[in-house]
């Protein structure tokens, strides 16, 4: 078979950091190749410098067989490669029509966009790309959006595709149906390069694949030949374990109780809809969901940051106490923990130093006070201790701003604070390792487990099925704000032994 | 050149090209810009009514500055400092008119510079609470504010406490009075400075601790970089807005301690010159800062009164431009390094 892409030799340092180094790859055409590594390997550098958003310090690129060299993104488009970044680029009040062929209309004063919608609809058919040509970008779901901007490539002529991450925001089904159509574009000879750090994915989807780990790379291998603790272990250099042990326990009185939950917001919609579950104390409440069924009104209701203009009912009883309607500090002092969805929103101050961002939260505990102030060696001393228990990487002594640590290290933080909080009896965990390495999501696992050990109510709330089968004692499926089906301790038990196919079973009850 | 080294020295490239501008200018007028620059340095540094006058404008300037950095620390721009200051000392001249004769000093002038902080405040919390409740953008709730504070002064001032046939109201108790430089020091200035000087130089430094060394600073700074996660740890974000909005409003009110209690003795039309707006430029110059407020309120100070004490040889809207070109020039020498940058 021909080789599409070609890349001898490529490097490209940023500063004193090596992103890409003397990187080497053949991605044959037709194929459909998976890029993985964890965050900061380069991936994101490499696929940009083939797409000619970024020159390579040195080394050469081959298209089809022919020495490129990309000065722009529009060289690179016209030798026919298109890319679907992980945050689409559509203009959300134009058509899908409109966005497709923008950039590249036909004629500078008539739109044939009856024509070209035709031609659209071709396209979208052979590829299991079906989505509404007139439609409203604005008004289509993220896995539409995704579709029109494959169709934009497509309509581009693009032969090789590049995919930034493109399951991160779909549903299982979703992703079977993305899986399908890449497919089907790789047996009409186009070429798929897939970046991603799912190796589920990688394994059910790819022909080959390439690990990168701190800027080189570590091999490429035929997807038949490996399996996913191979693949893992080349990305993280050592040897990881992907299930934690999670051995059973008996779990003790129940710490929070949500009771026919109802939330609809200030426009009007309802966001939950009788939502009710129960957590004890020594047990892992998993909820199985779709994102946007209801998760982030759950987590503001709990914790109290909810938009006070729409209406609730039912209630929330955490410890014998109804906080419904309470602050966020007076939840707290209850012993409740949480980690948001979003680390960089809402739990952290990128500006604010590691120290400074470790008491976020909890700096109206008496222990970091001192006159109007605080007691800068408590701090410190608290600093130094969760660095050294939770293995938070950076630069010893310093107390650099938190925005210059990685992903993984600063959810470390995060999980860190919170779970030190004193007095703690209910943990609610948000997307716990969203954008978090391999690595340190085996720690923070492990101490999702210990916290559970040592008697904690949680509740877990993730949008990776993977990690709810691997954590949860029992398990909820969200779907349209209720809880829609629940899995018993044992059906949770006995499921983890037949992984996808209790995966399965749980994408049905929340699709 | 990294941005990061450039950037200390932006307002000392700004003010260098502001003068080198202004003396473009004062060629174009057909004076001598040496001989006029001369000048406006020997009146403002070698005589005592000069110093004297450049410290007075200072000290009002330090507390408008001040008015605009410590809502800004909560990205909130207090637009509404000339408002608060004519509300600050209308409320400090009509107490101190009110007050006995007779009241202790220890009490009288405490209570006046107290007056006049919470009528600053007050006003200024109105634009808070028009933000928290009902997401009224600050900026044009206090422009507003300026206008409405302006005309209810200006009404009652002649309607009601002015002395007949004249702009001002009657003076305030003498015991209100702050000294000024010539009674605390024996300069024989014959200077506006006053004591009020060192209230603004330890209202700075209270700022500065509450802050980076209090608690309530770490709160009030934590909203002001982001309110989400800020309200994820419980602080009480909207408290926040209204507290920063009252600090401001309150250092505006102060400057009447300047204006009244150190020097006129009673409120006046057109008392506060416009020293409300110039605090926008100084906090901009300083950057938020509050030491670098310091500075930048000597700095327009020092150029306000410059350009008065050189109006025989070239008009005082000179210095005005040149005051105007600094503040122009802050704002788009970054931008003209990160364009040089870009292109490398």
């Amino acid at each position: 078979m021909a080789t599409a892409v070609k890349l001898s030799g490529i490097s490209k340092t940023f500063g004193s950091l090596k992103a890409n180094d003397n990187v080497s790859l053949s991605i044959e055409a037709g194929s459909i190749h998976a890029l993985v590594g964890e965050n900061g390997a380069g991936k994101s550098t490499l696929s940009n410098i083939i797409y000619g958003l970024l020159h390579p310090d040195s080394g050469t690129i081959e298209i089809d067989g022919k020495a490129v060299k990309f000065s722009s993104v529009r060289q690179a488009i016209e030798a026919g490669i298109g890319m679907v970044h992980q945050h689409f680029m559509l203009v959300p009040t134009l058509s899908v029509t409109e966005n497709i062929i923008l950039g590249k209309e036909e004629s500078r004063f008539s739109l044939p966009t009856k024509r070209i919608g035709k031609e659209i609809g071709r396209l979208a058919g052979q590829h299991g790309l079906e989505v509404d040509p007139d439609a409203l970008v604005s008004t289509l779901s993220v896995g539409e959006q995704q579709r029109v901007e494959i169709l934009k490539l497509l309509y581009r002529r693009a032969r090789i595709l590049i995919l930034d991450e493109p399951t991160a925001v779909l549903s299982p089904p979703e992703t079977a149906r993305l899986f399908a159509t890449l497919r089907s574009l790789a047996d009409e000879e186009r070429t798929i390069l897939l970046i991603t750090h799912k190796l589920d994915e990688v394994l059910t989807v790819s022909d080959s694949v390439s690990v990168m780990r701190k800027g080189s790379l570590v091999g490429t291998v035929p997807t038949t030949s490996t399996g996913k603790e191979d693949l893992a272990k080349m990305m993280v250099g050592r040897d990881v374990l992907l299930r934690t042990a999670n051995a059973p326990q008996a779990p003790g009185k129940t710490v929070l109780s949500i009771d026919k939950l109802t939330y609809r917001s200030p426009l009007g919609i309802d966001k939950l809809t009788g939502l009710t579950l129960h957590v004890r104390a020594g047990e892992i409440y998993g909820i199985a969901g779709v994102e946007g069924n209801g998760q982030s009104e759950l987590l503001s209701l709990l914790w109290g940051t909810f938009d006070r203009g729409g209406k609730t009912g039912g209630s929330i009883t955490i410890d014998a106490q109804k906080t419904l309607g309470w602050n966020p500090s007076e939840i707290a002092a209850l012993g409740v923990s949480m980690i948001p969805e979003d680390r960089h929103k809402s739990a952290i101050i990128a500006e604010y130093g590691i120290e400074e961002n470790l008491i976020l939260g909890r700096h109206r505990e008496k222990a970091f006070h001192r006159g109007i102030g605080f007691d800068r060696d408590a701090v410190h001393k608290n600093a130094t201790a969760m660095i050294e228990q939770y293995d938070i990487r950076c630069a010893a002594g310093a107390n650099p701003p938190i925005a210059s640590l990685s992903g993984g290290n600063q959810q470390k933080i995060v999980v860190a604070r919170e779970m030190e909080r004193p007095q703690l009896k209910l943990l609610v965990l948000a997307q716990p390792t969203r954008g978090v390495d391999i690595g340190a999501i085996e720690q923070i696992h492990k101490r999702i487990i210990d916290a559970r050990k040592s008697g904690l109510a949680i509740l877990l709330i993730s949008s990776e099925l993977e990690e709810i089968v691997a954590l949860s004692t029992r398990i909820g499926c969200l779907y349209k704000g209720a809880i829609r089906h629940e899995f018993s301790e044992t059906e949770v038990w006995q499921g983890r032994d037949r992984e996808s196919g209790f995966e399965k079973e749980i994408g049905m009850h929340i699709t | 050149m990294s941005k990061r080294s450039v950037k200390p020295f932006i307002p000392a490239l700004s003010l260098l090209f502001a003068l080198l501008a202004g003396s473009l200018i004062i060629a174009a007028t057909g004076s001598d810009p040496i001989e006029v620059y001369q000048k406006m340095l020997r009146s403002t540094f070698t005589s005592g009514y000069g110093i004297g006058q450049v410290l007075f404008r200072a000290t009002t300037l330090i507390f408008t500055g001040l008015a605009v950095a410590l809502p800004f620390r909560v990205r909130l721009f207090n637009i509404g400092g000339e408002g608060q200051l004519l509300m600050g000392a209308f409320a400090a001249a009509l107490c101190g008119i009110a007050l006995p004769a007779g009241t202790p000093a220890l009490v009288a002038a405490p209570a006046l510079i107290l007056a006049a902080s919470a009528a600053g405040a007050g006003w200024a919390m109105v634009a808070g609470w028009l933000k928290v409740r009902r997401g009224v953008n600050e900026v044009i709730s206090s422009i507003m504010l300026n206008f409405i504070a302006l005309a209810i002064t200006g009404y009652l001032l002649t309607n009601r406490f002015a002395i007949p046939s004249t702009v001002h109201t009657p003076a305030i108790v003498a015991d209100g009075w702050l000294p000024d430089f010539d009674t605390l020091f024996d300069l024989g200035w014959h200077s506006p400075a006053n004591l009020s000087l060192f209230v603004a130089l330890a209202v700075t430094a209270g700022a500065t601790v509450l802050l980076y060394r209090s608690r309530y600073g770490y709160d009030m700074i934590a909203s002001g970089l982001n309110p989400e996660a800020a309200r994820h740890a419980g602080i009480d974000t909207p408290r926040h807005t209204l507290g920063a909005m009252a600090m401001g409003g309150a250092m505006a009110g102060l400057a009447a301690s300047n204006l009244v209690l150190g020097y006129k003795h009673w409120f006046e039309a057109g008392l506060s010159t416009g020293a409300g707006f110039m605090g926008i430029a100084v906090a901009l110059l300083a950057g938020t800062n509050p030491a670098g407020i310091i500075v930048a309120a000597f700095l327009f100070a020092w150029l306000d009164y410059g350009g008065l004490a050189v109006n025989t040889l070239v008009p005082k809207d000179i210095f005005m431009m040149v005051q105007a070109i600094t503040i122009l020039s802050i704002i788009s020498i970054p931008a003209l390094f990160k364009n040089r940058l870009k292109e490398d």
